[in-house]
């Protein structure tokens, strides 16, 4: 393997003053073996250095002008501000369960169900598995994440739960911009089922960039569905790695939905270890302005008789970039592996780009994989009708594309949700009708 | 089910020395191994070029020294020491065979299962005999008649000399030395290849394959085609040959450069059957080729079609810049891997020009325990307005042993581009073969029935004779996979 | 009487652990039609799939005789070229290789087994347009890849069809009248009977009795178990169809 050429720049200067500074109080307690993780990871992320353009990974998505707005890391606090107005619009979608620059937030009950990470990692059981599904070895974002993050939670479910978890990352811009890293590990045990969505919402004027690494696991017949909702203003960044690893007979729904923010990227993995799992994953991008909306996703059988499947939908306007990597992966030993995708795009600016890249790579011999990737415009036999009917062009417009867009919301399985995006969804449309 | 014999692999592995070259002055020099700025002139020296072809070889080298070898695609092989090859190497003459009875009765056989005329079986295996001379005087036969049209069909060595105003316009103009790494080192020490311009309006009468196969000659390993089709020109064209050739040469790095300008149109197909290395991995051609085509007049047409069967690495990407409003760009891949091959082939389609559009066809099949990847872009640049392009890669799996990989890579920066890919990995399934077997078909035959049903798009894009070589080719390079 | 062209002694067969077949004997002479009927599940397609020499079945008993050559020896292309022909519940689809393509291979392949010469393409296309018509296929589909794209209907004329073509001692009919109405189910039939011989004879496999109608059989066997329990004339079908399975079943359990 050869060494990734470091990128020496004022940036990583800024990151390792910040490492040096924060190093032993990141823990919130003493932990020597947390901290020589630690050190280990930002020696690899050091030694990796910020991806450029010119990792194959990276080719669409360029990190350095997000970087270049300067993010710090969250101070120390000494009060609390109330987060009670960005909270409440979330209650009516589940059990709201906030974290503040990475930190759990005490909760009304339910001990037993969430822990805060620093405590739960003094539990040598959940220590072990920190890293074992997300190592920070090669993987320059998930390195960051490992020498600085500053909380995050431990989430077990046994039994089929029915309330939905709304875990809201709240980032404080209020003093600047700022960087906050999340780690957080989640159990569905055996049979257990659980729906959790993740969201993120920013204080104040400054910008801020999540970056979120989540290990789960799903349990023998567990089911987990996970939602990942960006529909923050354009100040709100986010890099996201979700390590999901499936027993036999695990269920995942993994449904993204990118309707605001500034840059987002997401990295979800289902990693399919045990027979008769199933996994899918379904995301849509609504872009607008210069935002920048990168999907990159992978899906691993490792055993026989796994079946997987993926729809990956984009609508791109303005300056807005989307990208569109999905990998699968089929094992020699993964026979009898099913596995489709498909990513369907809309440009509708000339300004707006599109990068997608499906990549099928299959050592096994007794499959059937498919995948098909479409990038166009409205059709416009349909566009026709609508008119014919007696719609403005604008509104037909606007019809066709929510139709295409509510294909994925459809997925979300909590109704408040699906209406508040599908809500969303329609006033970006008719937002950038009257634009 | 008994042990198949792989021709392919004794034929290639047997002590027997075959030549084709048949031009009867070949200098038994060789210069010795290594690279450098004298290594070149001199090389330009023995070709007697100007010097103007010179300083565009230095100039390549000089890029070539600050390039560093690519490592991207998905192959793996052992460090190629540059300076260990001889770049200008005449091929030496050992005892020719004076008859086909004294050629390797496994050779013959080849031959006949392919259907291979009598009197080019001669020729391929080098036989020394007046048959040879009989395709010289029908080589220039074809040539007079070509010369007729206005049609310049030459060696590139001769039209360097003949047609400098051609040459230094157009050589490089696609691919140019300082695009990659291969092509850079190509650039620098080329040895020969093809020369075809085509004036304005005219069409080539002929495939220019027959020729072609009949003139084959050791143009080396590093070799140059340039063709120019003019305004309203046309021509098919036909590089490689389906019968086996021993080859000495572990590298190959060729340019092949396309021009159309308005309205018109090359078609270029290529059968490509080197030798593959044994059932170990062991030798085999490095085969790392930069094919490019440029559609740089409007309603001008480009259309790569391949059968790779050979080499043991295929590093290789047809591409077509697809400039000229109304442009067509094709392209049709066949890539068959067994054993320990390993293949990383695709095109480029760069939409550039209007209403550009292109059309992308892969078939991949790997057995034993070779990997096989199709790599490609499409590209639809921001003032391409209404390209479009459809891309078909499929991918066969034979045995569980091999790898099957995609990666199609996608970048649409206008609003009014269509772009639609699709891809399937299946494998020839046990109730196909049973069915076959049921009607009395084994499953030898059954697999080449399969395989060639399954290719038959691409197939049919090849001139008609070609096509039933390279079906026989097909099914030979797969014996003894299945069973 | 003639020899038979099938003689089955104690067939014994399985697919993993379970025993399907548990003792079947029959013997079928040239000229003759057999019908083998069955509830769902009785081993009626294990048999048919057996005699072919699919490979997911093992054969733990008994010997199967054809034309007097032990069947269990051959691979499933040597039986085919011996004149075993077994029409499919679930004919396959080849992408991309035409019925033409296909029955020519195939043909030759017996042809040559046979010490014959190959057809060439006008007398092969000669052959093809006189069988087709027997069973009403259009000269299209020559060059349509093998039932790609066909209509259930469409898979099962096409194998009869190859039966005509191929011209098989025997042709076992697995289900060919499942999933056919009745217009397409008399079509198949006709075929059929008009390929009816002194040397040839056919084994026809059905869960129902409405095919009997228009293929008339000799010999009705009633395959329950993974053996035949009862064999009579023609009119045993009829007697199937109006007391159900049932009716054999629950009188011969307790003979067994």
């Amino acid at each position: 393997m050869t060494t990734p050429r470091v990128e020496r720049s004022p940036i990583l200067e800024q990151i390792a003053a910040d490492f040096a500074q924060r190093v032993e109080s990141s823990n919130g307690h003493a932990n020597p073996e947390l901290h020589a993780l630690r050190r280990q990871a930002f020696d690899e992320f050091q030694r990796l250095g910020i991806p450029t353009v010119r990792h194959e990974e990276w080719k669409y998505t360029n990190l350095f002008p997000l970087l270049a707005k300067g993010f710090h890391l969250p101070p120390h606090r000494t009060e609390l501000p109330s987060l009670d107005a960005v909270l409440a619009p979330l209650r009516r979608w589940g059990r709201v369960v906030p974290l503040l620059d990475g930190q759990l937030l005490p909760h009304q009950d339910e001990p037993d169900l969430l822990q805060p990470l620093s405590e739960a990692l003094r539990d040598q059981r959940w220590f072990e598995r920190l890293g074992r599904l997300a190592p920070f070895e090669g993987n320059a974002i998930v390195a960051w994440n490992a020498a600085f993050f500053a909380g995050g939670f431990v989430l077990r479910v046994t039994n089929e739960r029915t309330e939905p978890v709304v875990a809201v990352s709240v980032l404080d811009g209020r003093a600047g911009n700022v960087a906050v890293h999340e780690r957080h590990l989640l159990e569905v045990a055996p049979g257990a089922s659980l729906v959790l969505v993740l969201v993120q919402r920013v204080l104040g004027e400054g910008e801020a960039l999540l970056n979120q690494v989540l290990e789960g696991w799903i349990g023998e017949n567990a089911s987990l569905t996970l939602v990942l909702v960006q529909d923050a203003p354009q100040t709100a960044h986010a890099i996201t790695t979700h390590e999901l690893e499936l027993a036999r007979s695990a269920r995942l729904e993994l449904i993204t939905v990118s309707i605001g923010g500034g840059f987002l990227r997401n990295m979800p993995a289902a990693r399919l270890v045990g027979e008769g799992a199933d996994a899918q994953l379904y995301g849509l991008t609504l872009a607008d302005g210069s935002m920048l909306v990168d999907h990159h996703t992978t899906v691993e059988h490792r055993v026989a008789h796994c079946t997987s499947n993926e729809l990956y939908k984009a609508i791109l306007d303005g300056r807005s970039t989307g990208v569109f990597n999905g990998k699968i992966l089929v094992q020699p030993n993964a026979q009898k592996t099913s596995a489709y995708q498909a990513n369907r795009n809309i440009v509708l600016s000339s300004r707006a780009t599109i990068n997608t890249k499906p990549q099928l790579e299959i050592f096994a011999n007794d499959v059937r994989c498919t995948h098909g990737c479409t990038v166009g415009r409205l059709d416009r036999e349909a566009l026709f009708y609508l008119r014919s009917r007696g719609l403005s062009k604008q509104e037909a417009e606007a019809l066709l594309l929510a139709a295409f867009a509510e294909e994925i919301t459809a997925k979300v399985p909590i109704e408040s949700l699906r209406t508040d995006l599908n809500a969303h969804i329609e006033h970006l449309l008719h937002a950038d009708e009257l634009a | 089910m008994s042990e198949h014999v792989d021709i392919l692999d004794q034929l290639t592995a047997s002590d027997y020395e075959y030549k084709y070259g048949f031009e009867s002055q070949i200098e038994e020099e060789v210069v010795p191994p290594g690279l450098n700025e004298e290594t070149i002139r001199l090389i330009s020296e023995k070709k007697g070029e100007p010097e103007w072809m010179l300083q565009w070889r230095l100039q390549a080298f000089r890029y070539w020294q600050t390039m560093k070898e690519p490592h991207w695609a998905n192959v793996r092989y052992t460090p190629i020491d540059y300076q260990a090859i001889s770049y200008y190497a005449a091929p030496k003459r050992k005892a020719q065979p004076r008859s086909l009875d004294e050629v390797d009765p496994e050779l013959r056989r080849t031959f006949e299962k392919l259907g291979i005329p009598l009197h080019e079986q001669e020729v391929l295996a080098g036989v020394a005999v007046d048959a040879v001379l009989d395709s010289v005087s029908v080589a220039t036969t074809f040539r007079e008649k070509l010369q007729s049209l206005g049609i310049i069909f030459c060696s590139m060595s001769e039209a360097i000399r003949e047609y400098p105003d051609l040459v230094r316009k157009y050589l490089g103009s696609v691919v140019p030395p300082n695009d990659n790494f291969f092509a850079a080192l190509n650039s620098a020490v080329f040895s020969d290849g093809s020369f075809c311009y085509l004036p304005p309006g005219v069409r080539c009468p002929i495939e220019l394959s027959t020729y072609f196969r009949i003139n084959a000659r050791n143009t080396g390993q590093f070799e140059r085609t340039l063709i120019i089709a003019d305004e309203g020109a046309y021509v098919s064209y036909l590089e490689g040959c389906t019968a086996p050739m021993r080859d000495e040469n572990q590298l190959h790095a060729a340019v092949v450069e396309l021009v159309a300008l308005a309205g018109a149109e090359i078609k270029y197909s290529t059968v490509q059957n080197w030798y593959p290395g044994d059932r170990e991995g062991r030798g085999g051609i490095y085969n790392f080729v930069t094919k490019r085509g440029i559609c740089l007049g409007e309603s001008s047409k480009i259309s790569w079609t391949q059968v790779e069967t050979g080499s043991a690495i295929t590093w290789k990407y047809p591409s077509v810049i697809l400039k000229g409003d109304n442009s067509v760009g094709e392209f049709y891949s066949v890539a068959v891997t067994n054993h320990r091959q390993q293949a990383d082939t695709g095109t480029k389609m760069t939409h550039i020009g209007r209403n550009t559009r292109s059309r992308i066809v892969s078939k991949g099949i790997s057995a034993g325990y070779s990997q096989n990847s199709y790599r490609g872009l499409v590209r639809v640049n921001p003032g391409a307005d209404g390209a479009r392009n459809f891309s078909q890669c499929d991918s066969l799996l034979i045995g569980d042993k091999c790898g099957a990989h995609t990666f199609p890579y996608i970048e649409v920066h206008n609003p009014t581009a269509i772009v639609e890919h699709e891809a399937t990995t299946s494998k020839i399934g046990e109730d196909i073969l049973f069915y076959c077997n049921q009607r009395g078909i084994d499953t030898e035959t059954a697999v080449a029935l399969i395989i060639n049903g399954y290719a038959r798009e691409v197939l049919s894009k090849l001139p008609m004779e070609f096509a039933v070589e390279a079906q026989k080719l097909l099914a030979i390079s797969l014996e003894g996979s299945v069973g | 009487m003639a020899e038979p062209i099938l003689r089955i002694r104690n067939l014994h067969a399985r697919v993993g652990e379970t025993e399907i077949l548990r003792g079947v004997n029959l013997d079928v002479y040239p000229g003759q039609v057999h019908a083998i009927m069955g509830p769902n599940g009785s081993g009626k397609s294990t048999l048919a799939a057996v005699l072919a020499g699919r490979e997911d079945y093992e054969v733990t008993e008994g010997e199967v005789l054809f034309d007097g050559k032990n069947l269990l020896e051959m691979d499933p292309e040597e039986r085919a070229r011996e004149g075993l022909f077994l029409a499919f519940q679930y004919p396959v689809e080849i992408p991309g290789v035409s019925t033409a393509t296909f029955l020519k291979t195939a043909l030759n392949e017996l042809r040559k087994h046979r010490g014959q010469e190959p057809l060439d393409a006008m007398e092969f296309m000669n052959l093809m347009r006189e069988r087709a018509a027997l069973v009403k296929i259009d000269p299209t589909f020559f060059s349509r890849s093998v039932n790609e794209g066909f209509s259930g209907g469409e898979k099962k004329r096409n194998e009869i069809f190859q039966l005509a073509m191929l011209e098989p001692r025997l042709a076992i009919l697995d289900e060919t009248d499942s999933g056919l109405d009745i217009d397409a189910l008399k079509i198949v039939a006709d075929g059929v009977n008009a390929l009816r011989s002194p040397e040839r004879a056919f084994l026809v496999i059905t869960h129902y009795q409405r095919l009997l109608n228009y293929i008339v059989p000799d010999v009705v066997h009633v395959l329950y178990r993974g053996r035949i329990i009862k064999t009579g004339p023609k009119e045993l079908a009829l007697e199937l169809e109006a007391k159900g399975y049932e009716w054999v079943t629950e009188t011969d359990e307790v003979a067994l």
